[in-house]
């Protein structure tokens, strides 16, 4: 918490406890450096190695994918303490949180992905790597080829082959 | 922008593990990268873990006439999206005017069965199979002479992508997956003699060992080691303590047991085992005194023959209510928990920390109504999705 004081202690006060994210498309981010490290191991690790007041640069995350991000941690933070979705703080207000944060595009949702992979965060890696499952249920081969823009690389006689394997799931 | 080709294989992986069994089979056909992603072990184990998600998919029963039925246990979206298994096993081919008739359920584990079709030449003849009734894969098993009486499955697949299937008959014979073939285990007659006893055909398979109750005690097989011990039993139990359910759920044994005084009130205890075979502790305590309630006629009266005589009869109380199966749910604490037990003509699952009722299934087995048959397990087989490979 900051103490007001003099006026540039004032400004230190207020820098303390804030980190400054970068980006891959260079974009600046100041947040709680608390509530980003519960939550991401690899901003933790930046921040235990003393990046502090320089920006951590997090090349292969996009800004939008690294706002939202950052939303989730803040929110899981300040509700839940971080804690997973077996604990008792996983309440109604985080569950509800989560459901809106995985109505994204499916574009948003595959950059959250990685975001969330290059940045460690179980939960949201958890979250959207269920809602792409959930994407994919109900789907035949082809309407699974187009909505995640897979190219078939089989030969036919292969492709008849792991059909033939699976006829049972294919009615 | 992200697209999903390029996500790397630990996170295609880990979206793929989520797919219930037929969407996941769907998935296998769109790129040859996606099918060699989910086909090895490892991937397979993941996605059985995933799927059961701390519990049980589903169950068989077997009912009268040797009919057996399928019911899930999971909630309706998730039954309904997954593939269900064929409890007639119908493709298992039948050979006319041999097969006697309708395939039994001999053991399951993890997701794999071994089932039997009776031979009208006689019992040793029947035919038996190890099968996935999802993937409807099966392989005959040519059971050695003598050793088909109880068929065990061992399946561990967190520790190894090979089963073994156990015969305890006048010896014990082990099959092994890896090898392909039957060795006789090396075990001695005295070990042996141990089973003499054993009240239920069905064991338990935990932590490497194959489970039975015998008697008033547990005797349990080291499938790795081939040695015959008894298991701990809990400490301070009364005199006429019983055990009356062994089984196990989310990598722990569990038992349940009682004296007949214990059984009427409906309160009992579910214990279960230290991970290094140390001893037994509670994990629920469990208070089916309200169904008593809902159900009075599962309180009856009933005739046991008086101890050393043949004609008089003694009238003693009973409850008509036998354990079916401990789910243990997300690890040890009441969440999740669950207990299958049945009542004459219902199976019913108790939500431990719900404290709740709910029937599972109408069934038409004739449940146990007499002391006699309060051992009775019905014909119970858990069920896990799996696309696990013979």
């Amino acid at each position: 918490m900051a103490t007001t004081g003099a006026s540039d202690g004032a400004s230190a006060a207020k820098k303390e406890g804030l980190v400054t994210l970068m980006s891959g498309d260079g974009e600046i981010f100041e947040v709680e450096a608390a509530a980003v490290a519960a939550l991401s191991v690899t901003i933790r690790h930046a921040i235990e190695e003393g990046f502090g007041d320089r920006p951590i640069p997090l090349p292969i995350v996009g800004a939008r994918a690294l706002a939202l991000a950052v939303e989730y941690c803040r929110k899981h933070h300040s509700l839940g303490g971080g804690a997973g979705e077996d604990s008792a703080a996983y309440d109604d207000e985080l569950r509800a949180f989560d459901h809106n944060l995985a109505k994204v595009d499916r574009d948003t949702l595959f950059d959250l992905i990685e975001a969330a992979n290059y940045l460690e965060i179980e939960g949201l890696l958890n979250l959207m790597c269920r809602t792409v499952a959930e994407m994919m249920k109900g789907k035949s081969v082809e309407e699974l080829r187009r909505t995640f823009d897979v190219s078939n690389d089989y030969t036919p006689e292969e492709e008849e082959e792991v059909r033939r394997e699976v006829s049972w799931a294919l009615d | 922008m992200s697209q999903m080709m390029f996500f790397d294989d630990d996170i295609t992986s880990d979206i793929l593990a989520r797919l219930p069994p037929k969407q996941l089979a769907r998935a296998r056909c769109v790129c040859k990268r996606w099918r060699s992603l989910t086909s090895d072990h490892h991937f397979l184990q993941m996605h059985f873990a995933c799927n059961a998600n701390n519990s049980i998919s589903g169950f068989f029963l077997r009912g009268r006439v040797n009919h057996t039925e399928y019911f899930p246990l999971q909630g309706e979206a998730a039954a309904a999206a997954s593939a269900f298994p064929d409890p007639a096993f119908s493709f298992i081919p039948s050979i006319p005017d041999v097969d006697g008739g309708h395939i039994t359920i001999e053991s399951s584990c993890n997701g794999l069965i071994i089932c039997s079709r009776p031979n009208r030449d006689g019992h040793y003849k029947s035919l038996h199979f190890i099968c996935n009734p999802i993937t409807t894969e099966f392989i005959a098993l040519d059971i050695p002479k003598g050793g088909d009486r109880y068929l065990s499955l061992a399946f561990d697949p967190s520790k190894s992508p090979y089963y073994k299937v156990i015969a305890l008959g006048f010896k014990i014979h082990i099959y092994s997956s890896e090898t392909r073939s039957w060795r006789q285990a090396d075990i001695d007659s005295s070990s042996l003699d141990q089973f003499k006893g054993l009240r239920a055909y069905r064991s338990a398979f935990w932590n490497g060992l194959l489970i039975w109750i015998v008697r008033d005690h547990l005797l349990s097989f080291d499938i790795e080691r081939e040695q015959v011990k008894r298991l701990p039993m809990p400490d301070h139990r009364p005199e006429n303590w019983n055990c009356h359910y062994i089984g196990e759920s989310g990598g722990f044994l569990q038992m349940t047991g009682y004296t007949k005084e214990q059984k009427l009130t409906a309160c009992f205890d579910v214990l279960e085992m230290g991970v290094d075979c140390s001893g037994w502790s509670v994990l629920y305590r469990i208070d089916l005194s309200h169904i008593k309630e809902l159900y009075p006629e599962i309180q009856m009266k009933v005739r046991v023959p008086r101890p050393g005589t043949r004609r008089s009869v003694n009238i003693v109380d009973h409850l008509a209510l036998s354990h079916v199966y401990v789910v243990r749910g997300r690890g040890g604490a009441e969440k999740g928990g669950m207990l299958l037990f049945g009542i004459p003509g219902k199976i019913m699952c108790y939500d431990v920390a719900k404290k709740e009722f709910r029937i599972v299934c109408e069934v038409s087995i004739p449940s146990p109504s007499s002391c006699f048959s309060e051992y009775s397990w019905y014909m119970f087989y858990p069920y896990n999705h799996s696309l696990f490979t013979l």
